[in-house]
């Protein structure tokens, strides 16, 4: 019996996961302590893939919607159907009726093959989820860096004297950072954390600051404001390495950091205390997740951690810089591969002529699609009002996803043909004309990028159940039969065009990752390069090569709680689940820790609205309303209550109004109604 | 038939008779803070499993040439000082505490009237 | 000197992949529970006591001391329940079906193998260790001394 390294499927992480394979069957797991983040490690859902890999209800042949049930056909029909049903929208209302969503689980080549598809059949709406989660990060980060990815490997952390965690419970949703985070603690680090909800994240810090939500830029403000009252700025830095100080400074004229402090609910001194530690620490890191990306000012909230950071030059050395988590697999990959609106592969704008037809004629084009394309929120309101009219989903399931969902799902009712190809019948396939299935991470072979911009190979180790395939077989179908191209390439063949295609992807083949199994960093632009762990060594990646100052003042939340909705709601993860939790709500030994949906409220409100733990309540937003359990916490401040977003409906609560710039969905910030009763 | 004795006296409400005994003739409930457990009169098995198990010596056979009739054994459940649930035989825990003691060589042994999740609970506390 | 699970309480991040790891490799029967406590928490299992209650009070004598560790002998055991009540730490349970206690067993299946326990390899914060007592204390009194002169050096208190 042997052990085959795979790539775990589920975070961003990008652990190793060891398959124990017998007769052909995956029968067991094993921890691999030669990777270099995780050390062999592996979390409560890596330790469960298998449930996920051998669930009965995987997919295994093509499903035709028939009445109020599917029939069963097999490859040649499904894809005969597909191919022409596509082709008559495209023919009849032109190739901007048909969006497609590439999937943040699947492989770099798959993504890559996905998103040209799309565009060689005249669409420039691709996109997928990453626009929900970290696209002020490559919107923001590109602006201020020119690039919008995490600077800094995850090990590296151990490095770090002072981590500044805003918005990120990685101890639930990354839970090997948390050993480098020790790391750095154990070699006298100081760590704070600043979050709404007191998470496990929290109790690493050695101060927590509870934030009031959506305040993210007061604080930061407030603790650049102190750096630059006391003299702590790294003047050099500031000199060599940016531009746009001046004028930045200018916004902050005139605010102290007592305003700073009472508009985010924490003391003066607490920021002055972080302040002071992020700025004279040998090397400082920020870590940020959702909490600071899933906002209407989101991109805002990325700008301001990059001024932080430029200003104290805590940037471009080992232990200093930004750690934007990453969430999904191969989230990072999707985006390099261009499955974003406004981005072809390597990060090419499309509404820019010449990167667009530079990757045109790489493709045999003259020109691609103008763009920027819909986002995917903006996709589904396009399907509502009839001018998107075909779409194909790739393992996403907005309608758990998305917010504002029943707007979703009556938008993917309105299609008149909607394919989705996935491990199993979600919430989104079962609204589908057409399902497809998929291939999981251990039945193909392709590259994935971790957030550390790490890509590494993970090689077939079974079958996939039944018919089911690997998408990338899928979607060369796909293009071979709507005359794309002429025949299905395979992982390696992909990956080597991506190298051509994407500069930091350059040096990165199938057979050189093989040989890597740690893999390589991008950018790696060519086969003797070593591949890039820490970013912005010498100069940033703008066109003058510096870092740019950008201005960001303090807005309120779009909604606040008021008469009718009196509570703050927020949404966000927990350990045991992942996302839309099709996967991970079928996994027993990780579904037994929480089976249904629930809502967090602190002790002073239960008692004031009389509820006790477990009583069934309906939690109400302007957008709609939920039933859940009610479970006293201390995790949540009087006045805010917390839903796993991990449960289909919890996303009916939550707002579709979009960050002006990043097109992401504010989650985190909502009012809420409570009500007893069920 | 074989006629199936409990010396209540030298019983004290453990389980390992129950857990021996295969087809279930002698059973264990608990409710109402009691444990209760049921000795049927005769017993036609072939085993003594349930015999060579106790640790009291408490059971035997008897050949006897009538019915008889099973009885059912009453054991109080200690509450649990810290969550107040039943959870074990007060006279088990009144057999063992000598013998733990004696073992840790200690008088403190406050946690005998602990539950097993209390138990853990007051571990995690200590340690944190 | 035996290896055991020893702990760094303030690594524990509450994931669980202790408990997931723990229940797969021993048929859903984990052997080790995290209990949170105030916002903290920590994982419990045995702690394979030198002097131990469990060991001292089996009736079958199923319980023996071997290699510094507490090893059941599952064949021998009656399920009496009464190792359970005899642990400090509620690390004993019974599987009421099978009539047979069980603890956690270093994973002796996987140190047939030459591997490490479930636990300690999957513990994403390295908060599970393998060790022998002694080792570790060493290795965090060290840690502690280094870390202390550090945040002095830095922070100029």
């Amino acid at each position: 019996m042997s052990v085959f390294p795979t790539v775990c499927p589920f975070c961003g992480a990008g652990c190793r996961l060891g398959l124990r394979v017998e007769d052909g069957r995956v029968t067991g797991l094993e921890y691999l302590s030669d990777h270099p983040v995780a050390l062999g490690a592996l979390c409560s859902k890596g330790n469960a893939a298998l449930e996920v890999l051998n669930h009965p209800d995987r997919l295994r042949q093509p499903l035709v919607r028939e009445g109020n049930g599917w029939k069963e056909v097999g490859w040649e029909q499904a894809l005969t159907m597909l191919a022409s049903r596509l082709d008559d929208i495209r023919q009849n209302h032109g190739g901007p009726a048909l969006a497609f969503l590439a999937s943040a689980k699947a492989t770099n080549e798959e993504n890559y093959l996905f998103q040209k598809l799309a565009r060689l059949l005249g669409s420039p709406h691709v996109d997928h989820c990453a626009r929900l989660c970290h696209s002020p990060s490559v919107v923001g980060l590109s602006r201020a860096f020119g690039s919008g990815a995490m600077t800094n490997p995850i090990p590296d952390l151990a490095h770090s004297r002072c981590i500044l965690i805003l918005g990120s419970n990685f101890a639930e949703n990354h839970p090997v950072v948390s050993r480098w985070v020790c790391e750095a603690k154990d070699r006298g680090g100081v760590v704070f954390v600043a979050d709404p909800r007191r998470t496990p994240t929290a109790a690493l810090a050695d101060r927590y600051l509870p934030i009031r939500p959506g305040t993210d830029v007061a604080l930061l403000n407030g603790m650049m404001r102190a750096i630059l009252d006391e003299g702590l700025a790294d003047w050099e830095f500031i000199r060599h390495r940016t531009v746009g100080f001046e004028e930045w400074r200018a916004s902050l004229q005139g605010s102290t950091v007592e305003e700073h402090a009472a508009i985010a609910g924490v003391s003066p001194a607490d920021i002055v205390a972080v302040a002071r530690a992020y700025a004279r620490a040998e090397a400082s890191a920020i870590i940020y997740c959702m909490g600071v990306t899933q906002h209407t000012v989101g991109t805002d909230n990325v700008e301001a951690c990059a001024n932080l950071a430029l200003l104290c030059g805590q940037i471009g050395r080992p232990g200093a810089g930004i750690l934007p988590l990453r969430g999904q697999n191969n989230v990072q990959g999707a985006c390099d591969m261009g499955a974003l609106a406004e981005f072809l592969p390597g990060y090419a704008p499309v509404a820019d002529p010449q990167a667009r037809r530079r990757i045109a004629q790489a493709w045999g084009r003259e020109d691609l699609p103008e763009g920027p394309g819909l986002s995917v929120v903006e996709i589904m309101h396009a399907a509502h009002e009839g001018r998107i009219r075909g779409m194909v989903v790739m393992g996403e399931n907005p309608a758990v996803s998305d917010p504002a969902t029943t707007e979703t799902v009556a938008a993917l009712g309105r299609l008149e043909f909607l394919v989705v190809q996935d491990l199993f019948l979600t919430e989104t396939a079962r609204l589908a004309h057409l399902v497809l299935p998929a291939a999981c991470w251990a039945e193909k072979s392709g590259s994935y990028t971790n957030t550390e911009r790490r890509v590494q190979w993970s090689e077939k180790v079974v079958d996939p159940p039944g018919e089911a395939r690997p998408d990338l077989w899928i979607i060369g179908e796909m293009g071979r039969r709507l005359g794309v191209w002429g025949s299905v390439p395979t992982a390696g063949e992909t990956l080597a065009e991506v190298a051509r295609v994407v500069p930091a992807y350059g040096g990165i083949t199938a057979e050189r990752l093989r040989n890597t199994p740690a893999g390589l960093f991008w950018p790696c632009p060519n086969s003797s390069h070593p591949g890039t762990p820490i970013l912005y060594r010498e100069r940033f990646n703008t066109a003058d090569g510096r870092g740019r100052f950008c201005p960001v003042t303090y807005q309120m939340p779009g909604e606040q709680p008021g008469a009718e909705f009196p509570l703050w709601m927020t949404t966000g993860r927990v350990t045991v689940h992942y996302n839309s939790g099709a996967m991970t709500r079928r996994a027993p030994s990780l579904s037994r820790y929480a089976p249904e949906v629930w809502v967090a409220l602190h002790p002073q409100d239960t008692e004031r609205l009389g509820l006790a733990d477990g009583d069934e309540v309906e939690v109400r937003t302007p957008r709609g309303q939920v039933t859940a359990r009610v479970q006293i916490s201390q995790e949540v401040q009087p006045g805010q209550v917390f839903l796993p977003f991990h449960f289909p409906g919890v996303n009916t609560l939550t707002r579709p109004d979009l960050d002006r710039d990043a097109r992401i969905p504010a989650y985190k910030v909502a009012a809420c109604a409570l009500e007893k009763g069920g | 038939m074989r006629g199936l004795v409990v010396d209540d006296t030298l019983c004290f409400g453990c389980r390992a008779c129950s857990s021996a005994c295969t087809p279930s003739v002698i059973r264990l409930r608990e409710a109402d803070g009691s444990r209760l457990v049921w000795f049927p009169g005769t017993c036609q098995e072939d085993c003594t499993r349930c015999q060579e198990v106790c640790p009291k010596e408490a059971i035997s056979f008897e050949e006897t040439d009538r019915e008889r009739e099973g009885r059912e054994l009453r054991f109080a459940l200690r509450h649990c000082d810290r969550c107040g649930r039943p959870f074990a035989p007060e006279k088990v825990l009144a057999d063992l505490a000598p013998r733990v003691r004696q073992a840790l060589a200690t008088e403190e042994t406050s946690w005998l009237t602990l539950c097993l999740s209390c138990r853990r609970e007051e571990a995690v506390s200590g340690l944190l | 000197m035996g290896r055991e699970v020893l702990l760094r309480p303030e690594r524990c991040i509450l994931c669980l992949a202790c408990e997931v790891a723990c229940a797969r490799e021993h048929g859903s029967q984990e052997r080790i529970w995290v209990i949170h406590h105030n916002g903290h928490g920590a994982p419990v299992s045995c702690r394979q006591c030198q002097t131990a209650p469990c060991v001292a009070v089996c009736p079958p004598q199923a319980l023996e001391q071997r290699n510094g560790s507490v090893v059941l002998v599952a064949e021998k055991c009656t399920g009496c329940e009464l190792c359970l009540w005899a642990c400090p730490f509620g690390a004993m349970v019974l599987d009421t079906e099978r009539g047979q206690a069980y603890k956690c067993d270093l994973c002796s299946s996987r140190q047939e193998e030459g591997l490490e326990p479930a636990c300690v390899l999957t513990c994403p914060s390295q908060a599970l260790v393998l060790n022998c007592v002694a080792d570790f204390a060493a290795r965090r009194r060290d840690v502690a001394g280094r870390a202390w002169a550090a945040g002095w050096t830095r922070r100029g208190r």
